[in-house]
């Protein structure tokens, strides 16, 4: 078990580092960088230069890259060009804003995905099959913005239940207000991470209910909804948790849109302003960030599912 | 064999009245996109005496903030978004079956290398990445096609790759290995006609997908810009009025919703032909 884990580390690492390389060679070619965004139109051409040297930019690239490289690991991602901020400590803000709210929508969307796909898988061809999986092929085609405008349209404005924008009404800091801003963003989310999870465990329980364990547990007289719940949902959980691993990621970067149009004060909203506005280094911060969190992710689900089911760890 | 397969994705096309709306919505909506052009409406004509109009007889679908016509912008939108969607779909299906074959023909060292770039790829949610590139380019359609195209090869590449493998050991191409036939000509000639099928079936995923990376791009700002417009910068202009005119939210919202829907269902019906077992599953 040990081995496979040291294996799995070590595969990570040099996948890691190619990412970063993959970041910095991208906004290396950006046709703008860090020093355009300070120049004033009363600087002369030489107090530019001057600056650039400064700054390090006139550096060759590789040079620039070790730079970087060396205080991203000591935890330091540099400053907003725009704001001055230190971009360690806003990312220590916004994230968990962000997980706030993508946190309970992937839960709930998971959970009930286990369930209706399970029972969609059940009840393969009957009316609630058919019923479960074209509402999820459609909601696969729904864009979660549309379904953003709609809520906001109906239950923002026409009946005024919820608020529309925002994480906290000004100056109010209660846990009531905050769930009351909540309750929007978190439905588009869980309607967006739905139907993608209910096909998923759809199709896994069919293919479990083809095995040949199914048909000893008819021929020994088990109940359809025994086999269901003691031995088929077991076997389609296992590769469930693989998909909880992947999702790791979606913490952090999983709400971009929907936190755009409700303005919620996350990473999402803060990266999209990043990028209008071309402040580099925060866009770099945030895509070393996501890119860490997939290869973390995958890594975690490759363990969970090592330590659960030992054919795993057998066969390589 | 291939009669058979025919065979079933006919019987399945006249039976699936699913199936029948799907490709009849697609052809309708891209003879409507195409047609446009030779009438004499206008997407740009203003009436500033009507802004923000709810429908009426006049404008069946209301008027924007400038009182032009909406229903003639949504069409006018739907030439950009499908345009968008099957330029993308080429150069992403183009990228993704080459390196997939490349790599699933030659193995070894070439596929690792090729395998790990697509890992990496895949480690960036593409609406980071999308985002990024799309600082690297002038606005533009040229743009963001490439953009989409970039960021939507791996499955397709993957999925050749897997393809390629198997095909690579037929009998016709270890032959044709023995009598000297060129790689090139081999991977060329003898599989990617074999492993067509499967990329078509990936090609239709792939519009699909490109149309909604589009609209979303739109919509966030960094996609199509004025004064051209598709059914997601539609969308961007809708939510700023939302309180004073809703009607313009629903319509380009529910024509990508039902195109990428019939994308989604031609492309269940191709893969019927590229896996007839699927039919069981599926149905």
């Amino acid at each position: 078990m040990l081995k496979y884990l040291i294996k799995r580390l070590l595969q990570a690492v040099p996948l890691l580092l190619l990412i970063t390389i993959l970041c910095f060679v991208l906004i290396d070619l950006a046709p703008y960088d860090a020093m355009d965004a300070k120049v004033t139109d009363k600087m002369t051409p030489a107090m530019i230069e001057q600056m650039r040297e400064e700054a390090g930019l006139n550096d060759p690239l590789p040079v620039q890259y070790l730079r970087w490289l060396k205080n991203l690991l000591k935890g330091d991602l540099g400053q907003s060009l725009i704001n001055k901020t230190d971009i360690a400590t806003d990312l220590k803000e916004k994230i968990p804003n962000t997980i706030k709210l993508v946190l309970p929508s992937y839960i709930t969307a998971f959970l009930l995905a286990i369930g209706l796909g399970l029972l969609a898988g059940r009840y393969k061809n009957t009316w609630v099959d058919k019923l479960i999986n074209s509402l999820a092929s459609i909601g696969l085609a729904v864009p979660t913005f549309f379904v953003a405008l709609l809520f906001i349209y109906y239950f923002g404005l026409k009946l005024d239940l919820f608020p529309v924008m925002g994480m906290n009404s000004l100056g109010e800091d209660s846990f009531e207000d905050f769930l009351h801003h909540l309750v929007m963003p978190y439905s588009v989310l869980v309607i967006g991470f739905l139907p993608d999870l209910t096909r998923y465990v759809r199709s896994s329980t069919i293919t479990q209910f083809d095995e040949d364990y199914v048909t000893v547990q008819k021929a020994f007289g088990s109940s359809a909804g025994t086999i269901l719940l003691r031995h088929v949902s077991k076997n389609v959980l296992l590769p469930m948790i693989t998909k909880l691993g992947m999702a790791l990621p979606m913490l952090v970067t999983g709400a971009v849109i929907t936190e755009t149009v409700f303005a919620w004060p996350g990473i999402g909203v803060y990266f999209t302003n990043a990028i209008r506005s071309l402040d580099y280094p925060i866009v770099m911060a945030v895509l070393v960030l996501s890119g860490t969190l997939v290869i973390l992710g995958n890594l975690i689900s490759d363990i969970l599912c090592a330590v659960i089911d030992p054919r795993i760890r057998v066969g390589r | 064999m291939k009669n058979r397969r025919i065979e079933l994705v006919k019987r399945k096309f006249i039976s699936d009245k699913g199936m029948w709306l799907a490709v009849a919505y697609l052809l309708f909506i891209i003879v409507i996109a195409v047609g446009i052009q030779f009438t004499d409406l206008d997407p740009n004509a203003m009436n500033l005496q009507k802004m923000l109009a709810a429908p009426d007889e006049v404008n069946i679908f209301g008027t924007d903030e400038l009182g032009r016509d909406y229903l003639t912008r949504v069409i006018y939108g739907a030439r950009v978004s499908l345009l968008v969607g099957v330029l993308a779909m080429i150069t992403s299906v183009t990228i993704g079956v080459m390196v997939g074959m490349i790599a699933g023909y030659f193995g070894g060292i070439i596929d690792s290398i090729l395998m790990r770039l697509v890992d990496v790829f895949c480690a960036v949610p593409w609406i980071i990445m999308v985002t990024v590139v799309s600082l690297l380019f002038k606005k533009g359609l040229a743009s963001i096609v490439i953009v989409i195209g970039c960021f939507g090869w791996m499955e397709i590449s993957r999925l050749v790759r897997t393809e390629t493998m198997a095909a690579k050991n037929r009998e016709y191409v270890h032959y044709a290995e023995l009598i000297g036939v060129p790689k090139w000509k081999i991977m060329l000639l003898h599989i990617l006609p074999a492993i067509f099928p499967t990329i078509i079936t990936a090609a239709t995923g792939a519009i699909a997908n490109a149309i909604m990376v589009e609209s979303s791009m739109s919509f966030l700002g960094i996609g199509i810009q004025a004064p051209m417009s598709s059914w997601g910068t539609l969308l961007q202009m809708a939510q700023k009025t939302l309180g004073k005119a809703p009607h313009m939210a629903i319509l380009p919202g529910v024509l990508i919703i039902c195109t990428i829907c019939a994308f989604n269902k031609l492309g269940d019906l191709l893969r019927l032909f590229v896996e007839p077992r699927a039919m069981q599953e599926g149905k």
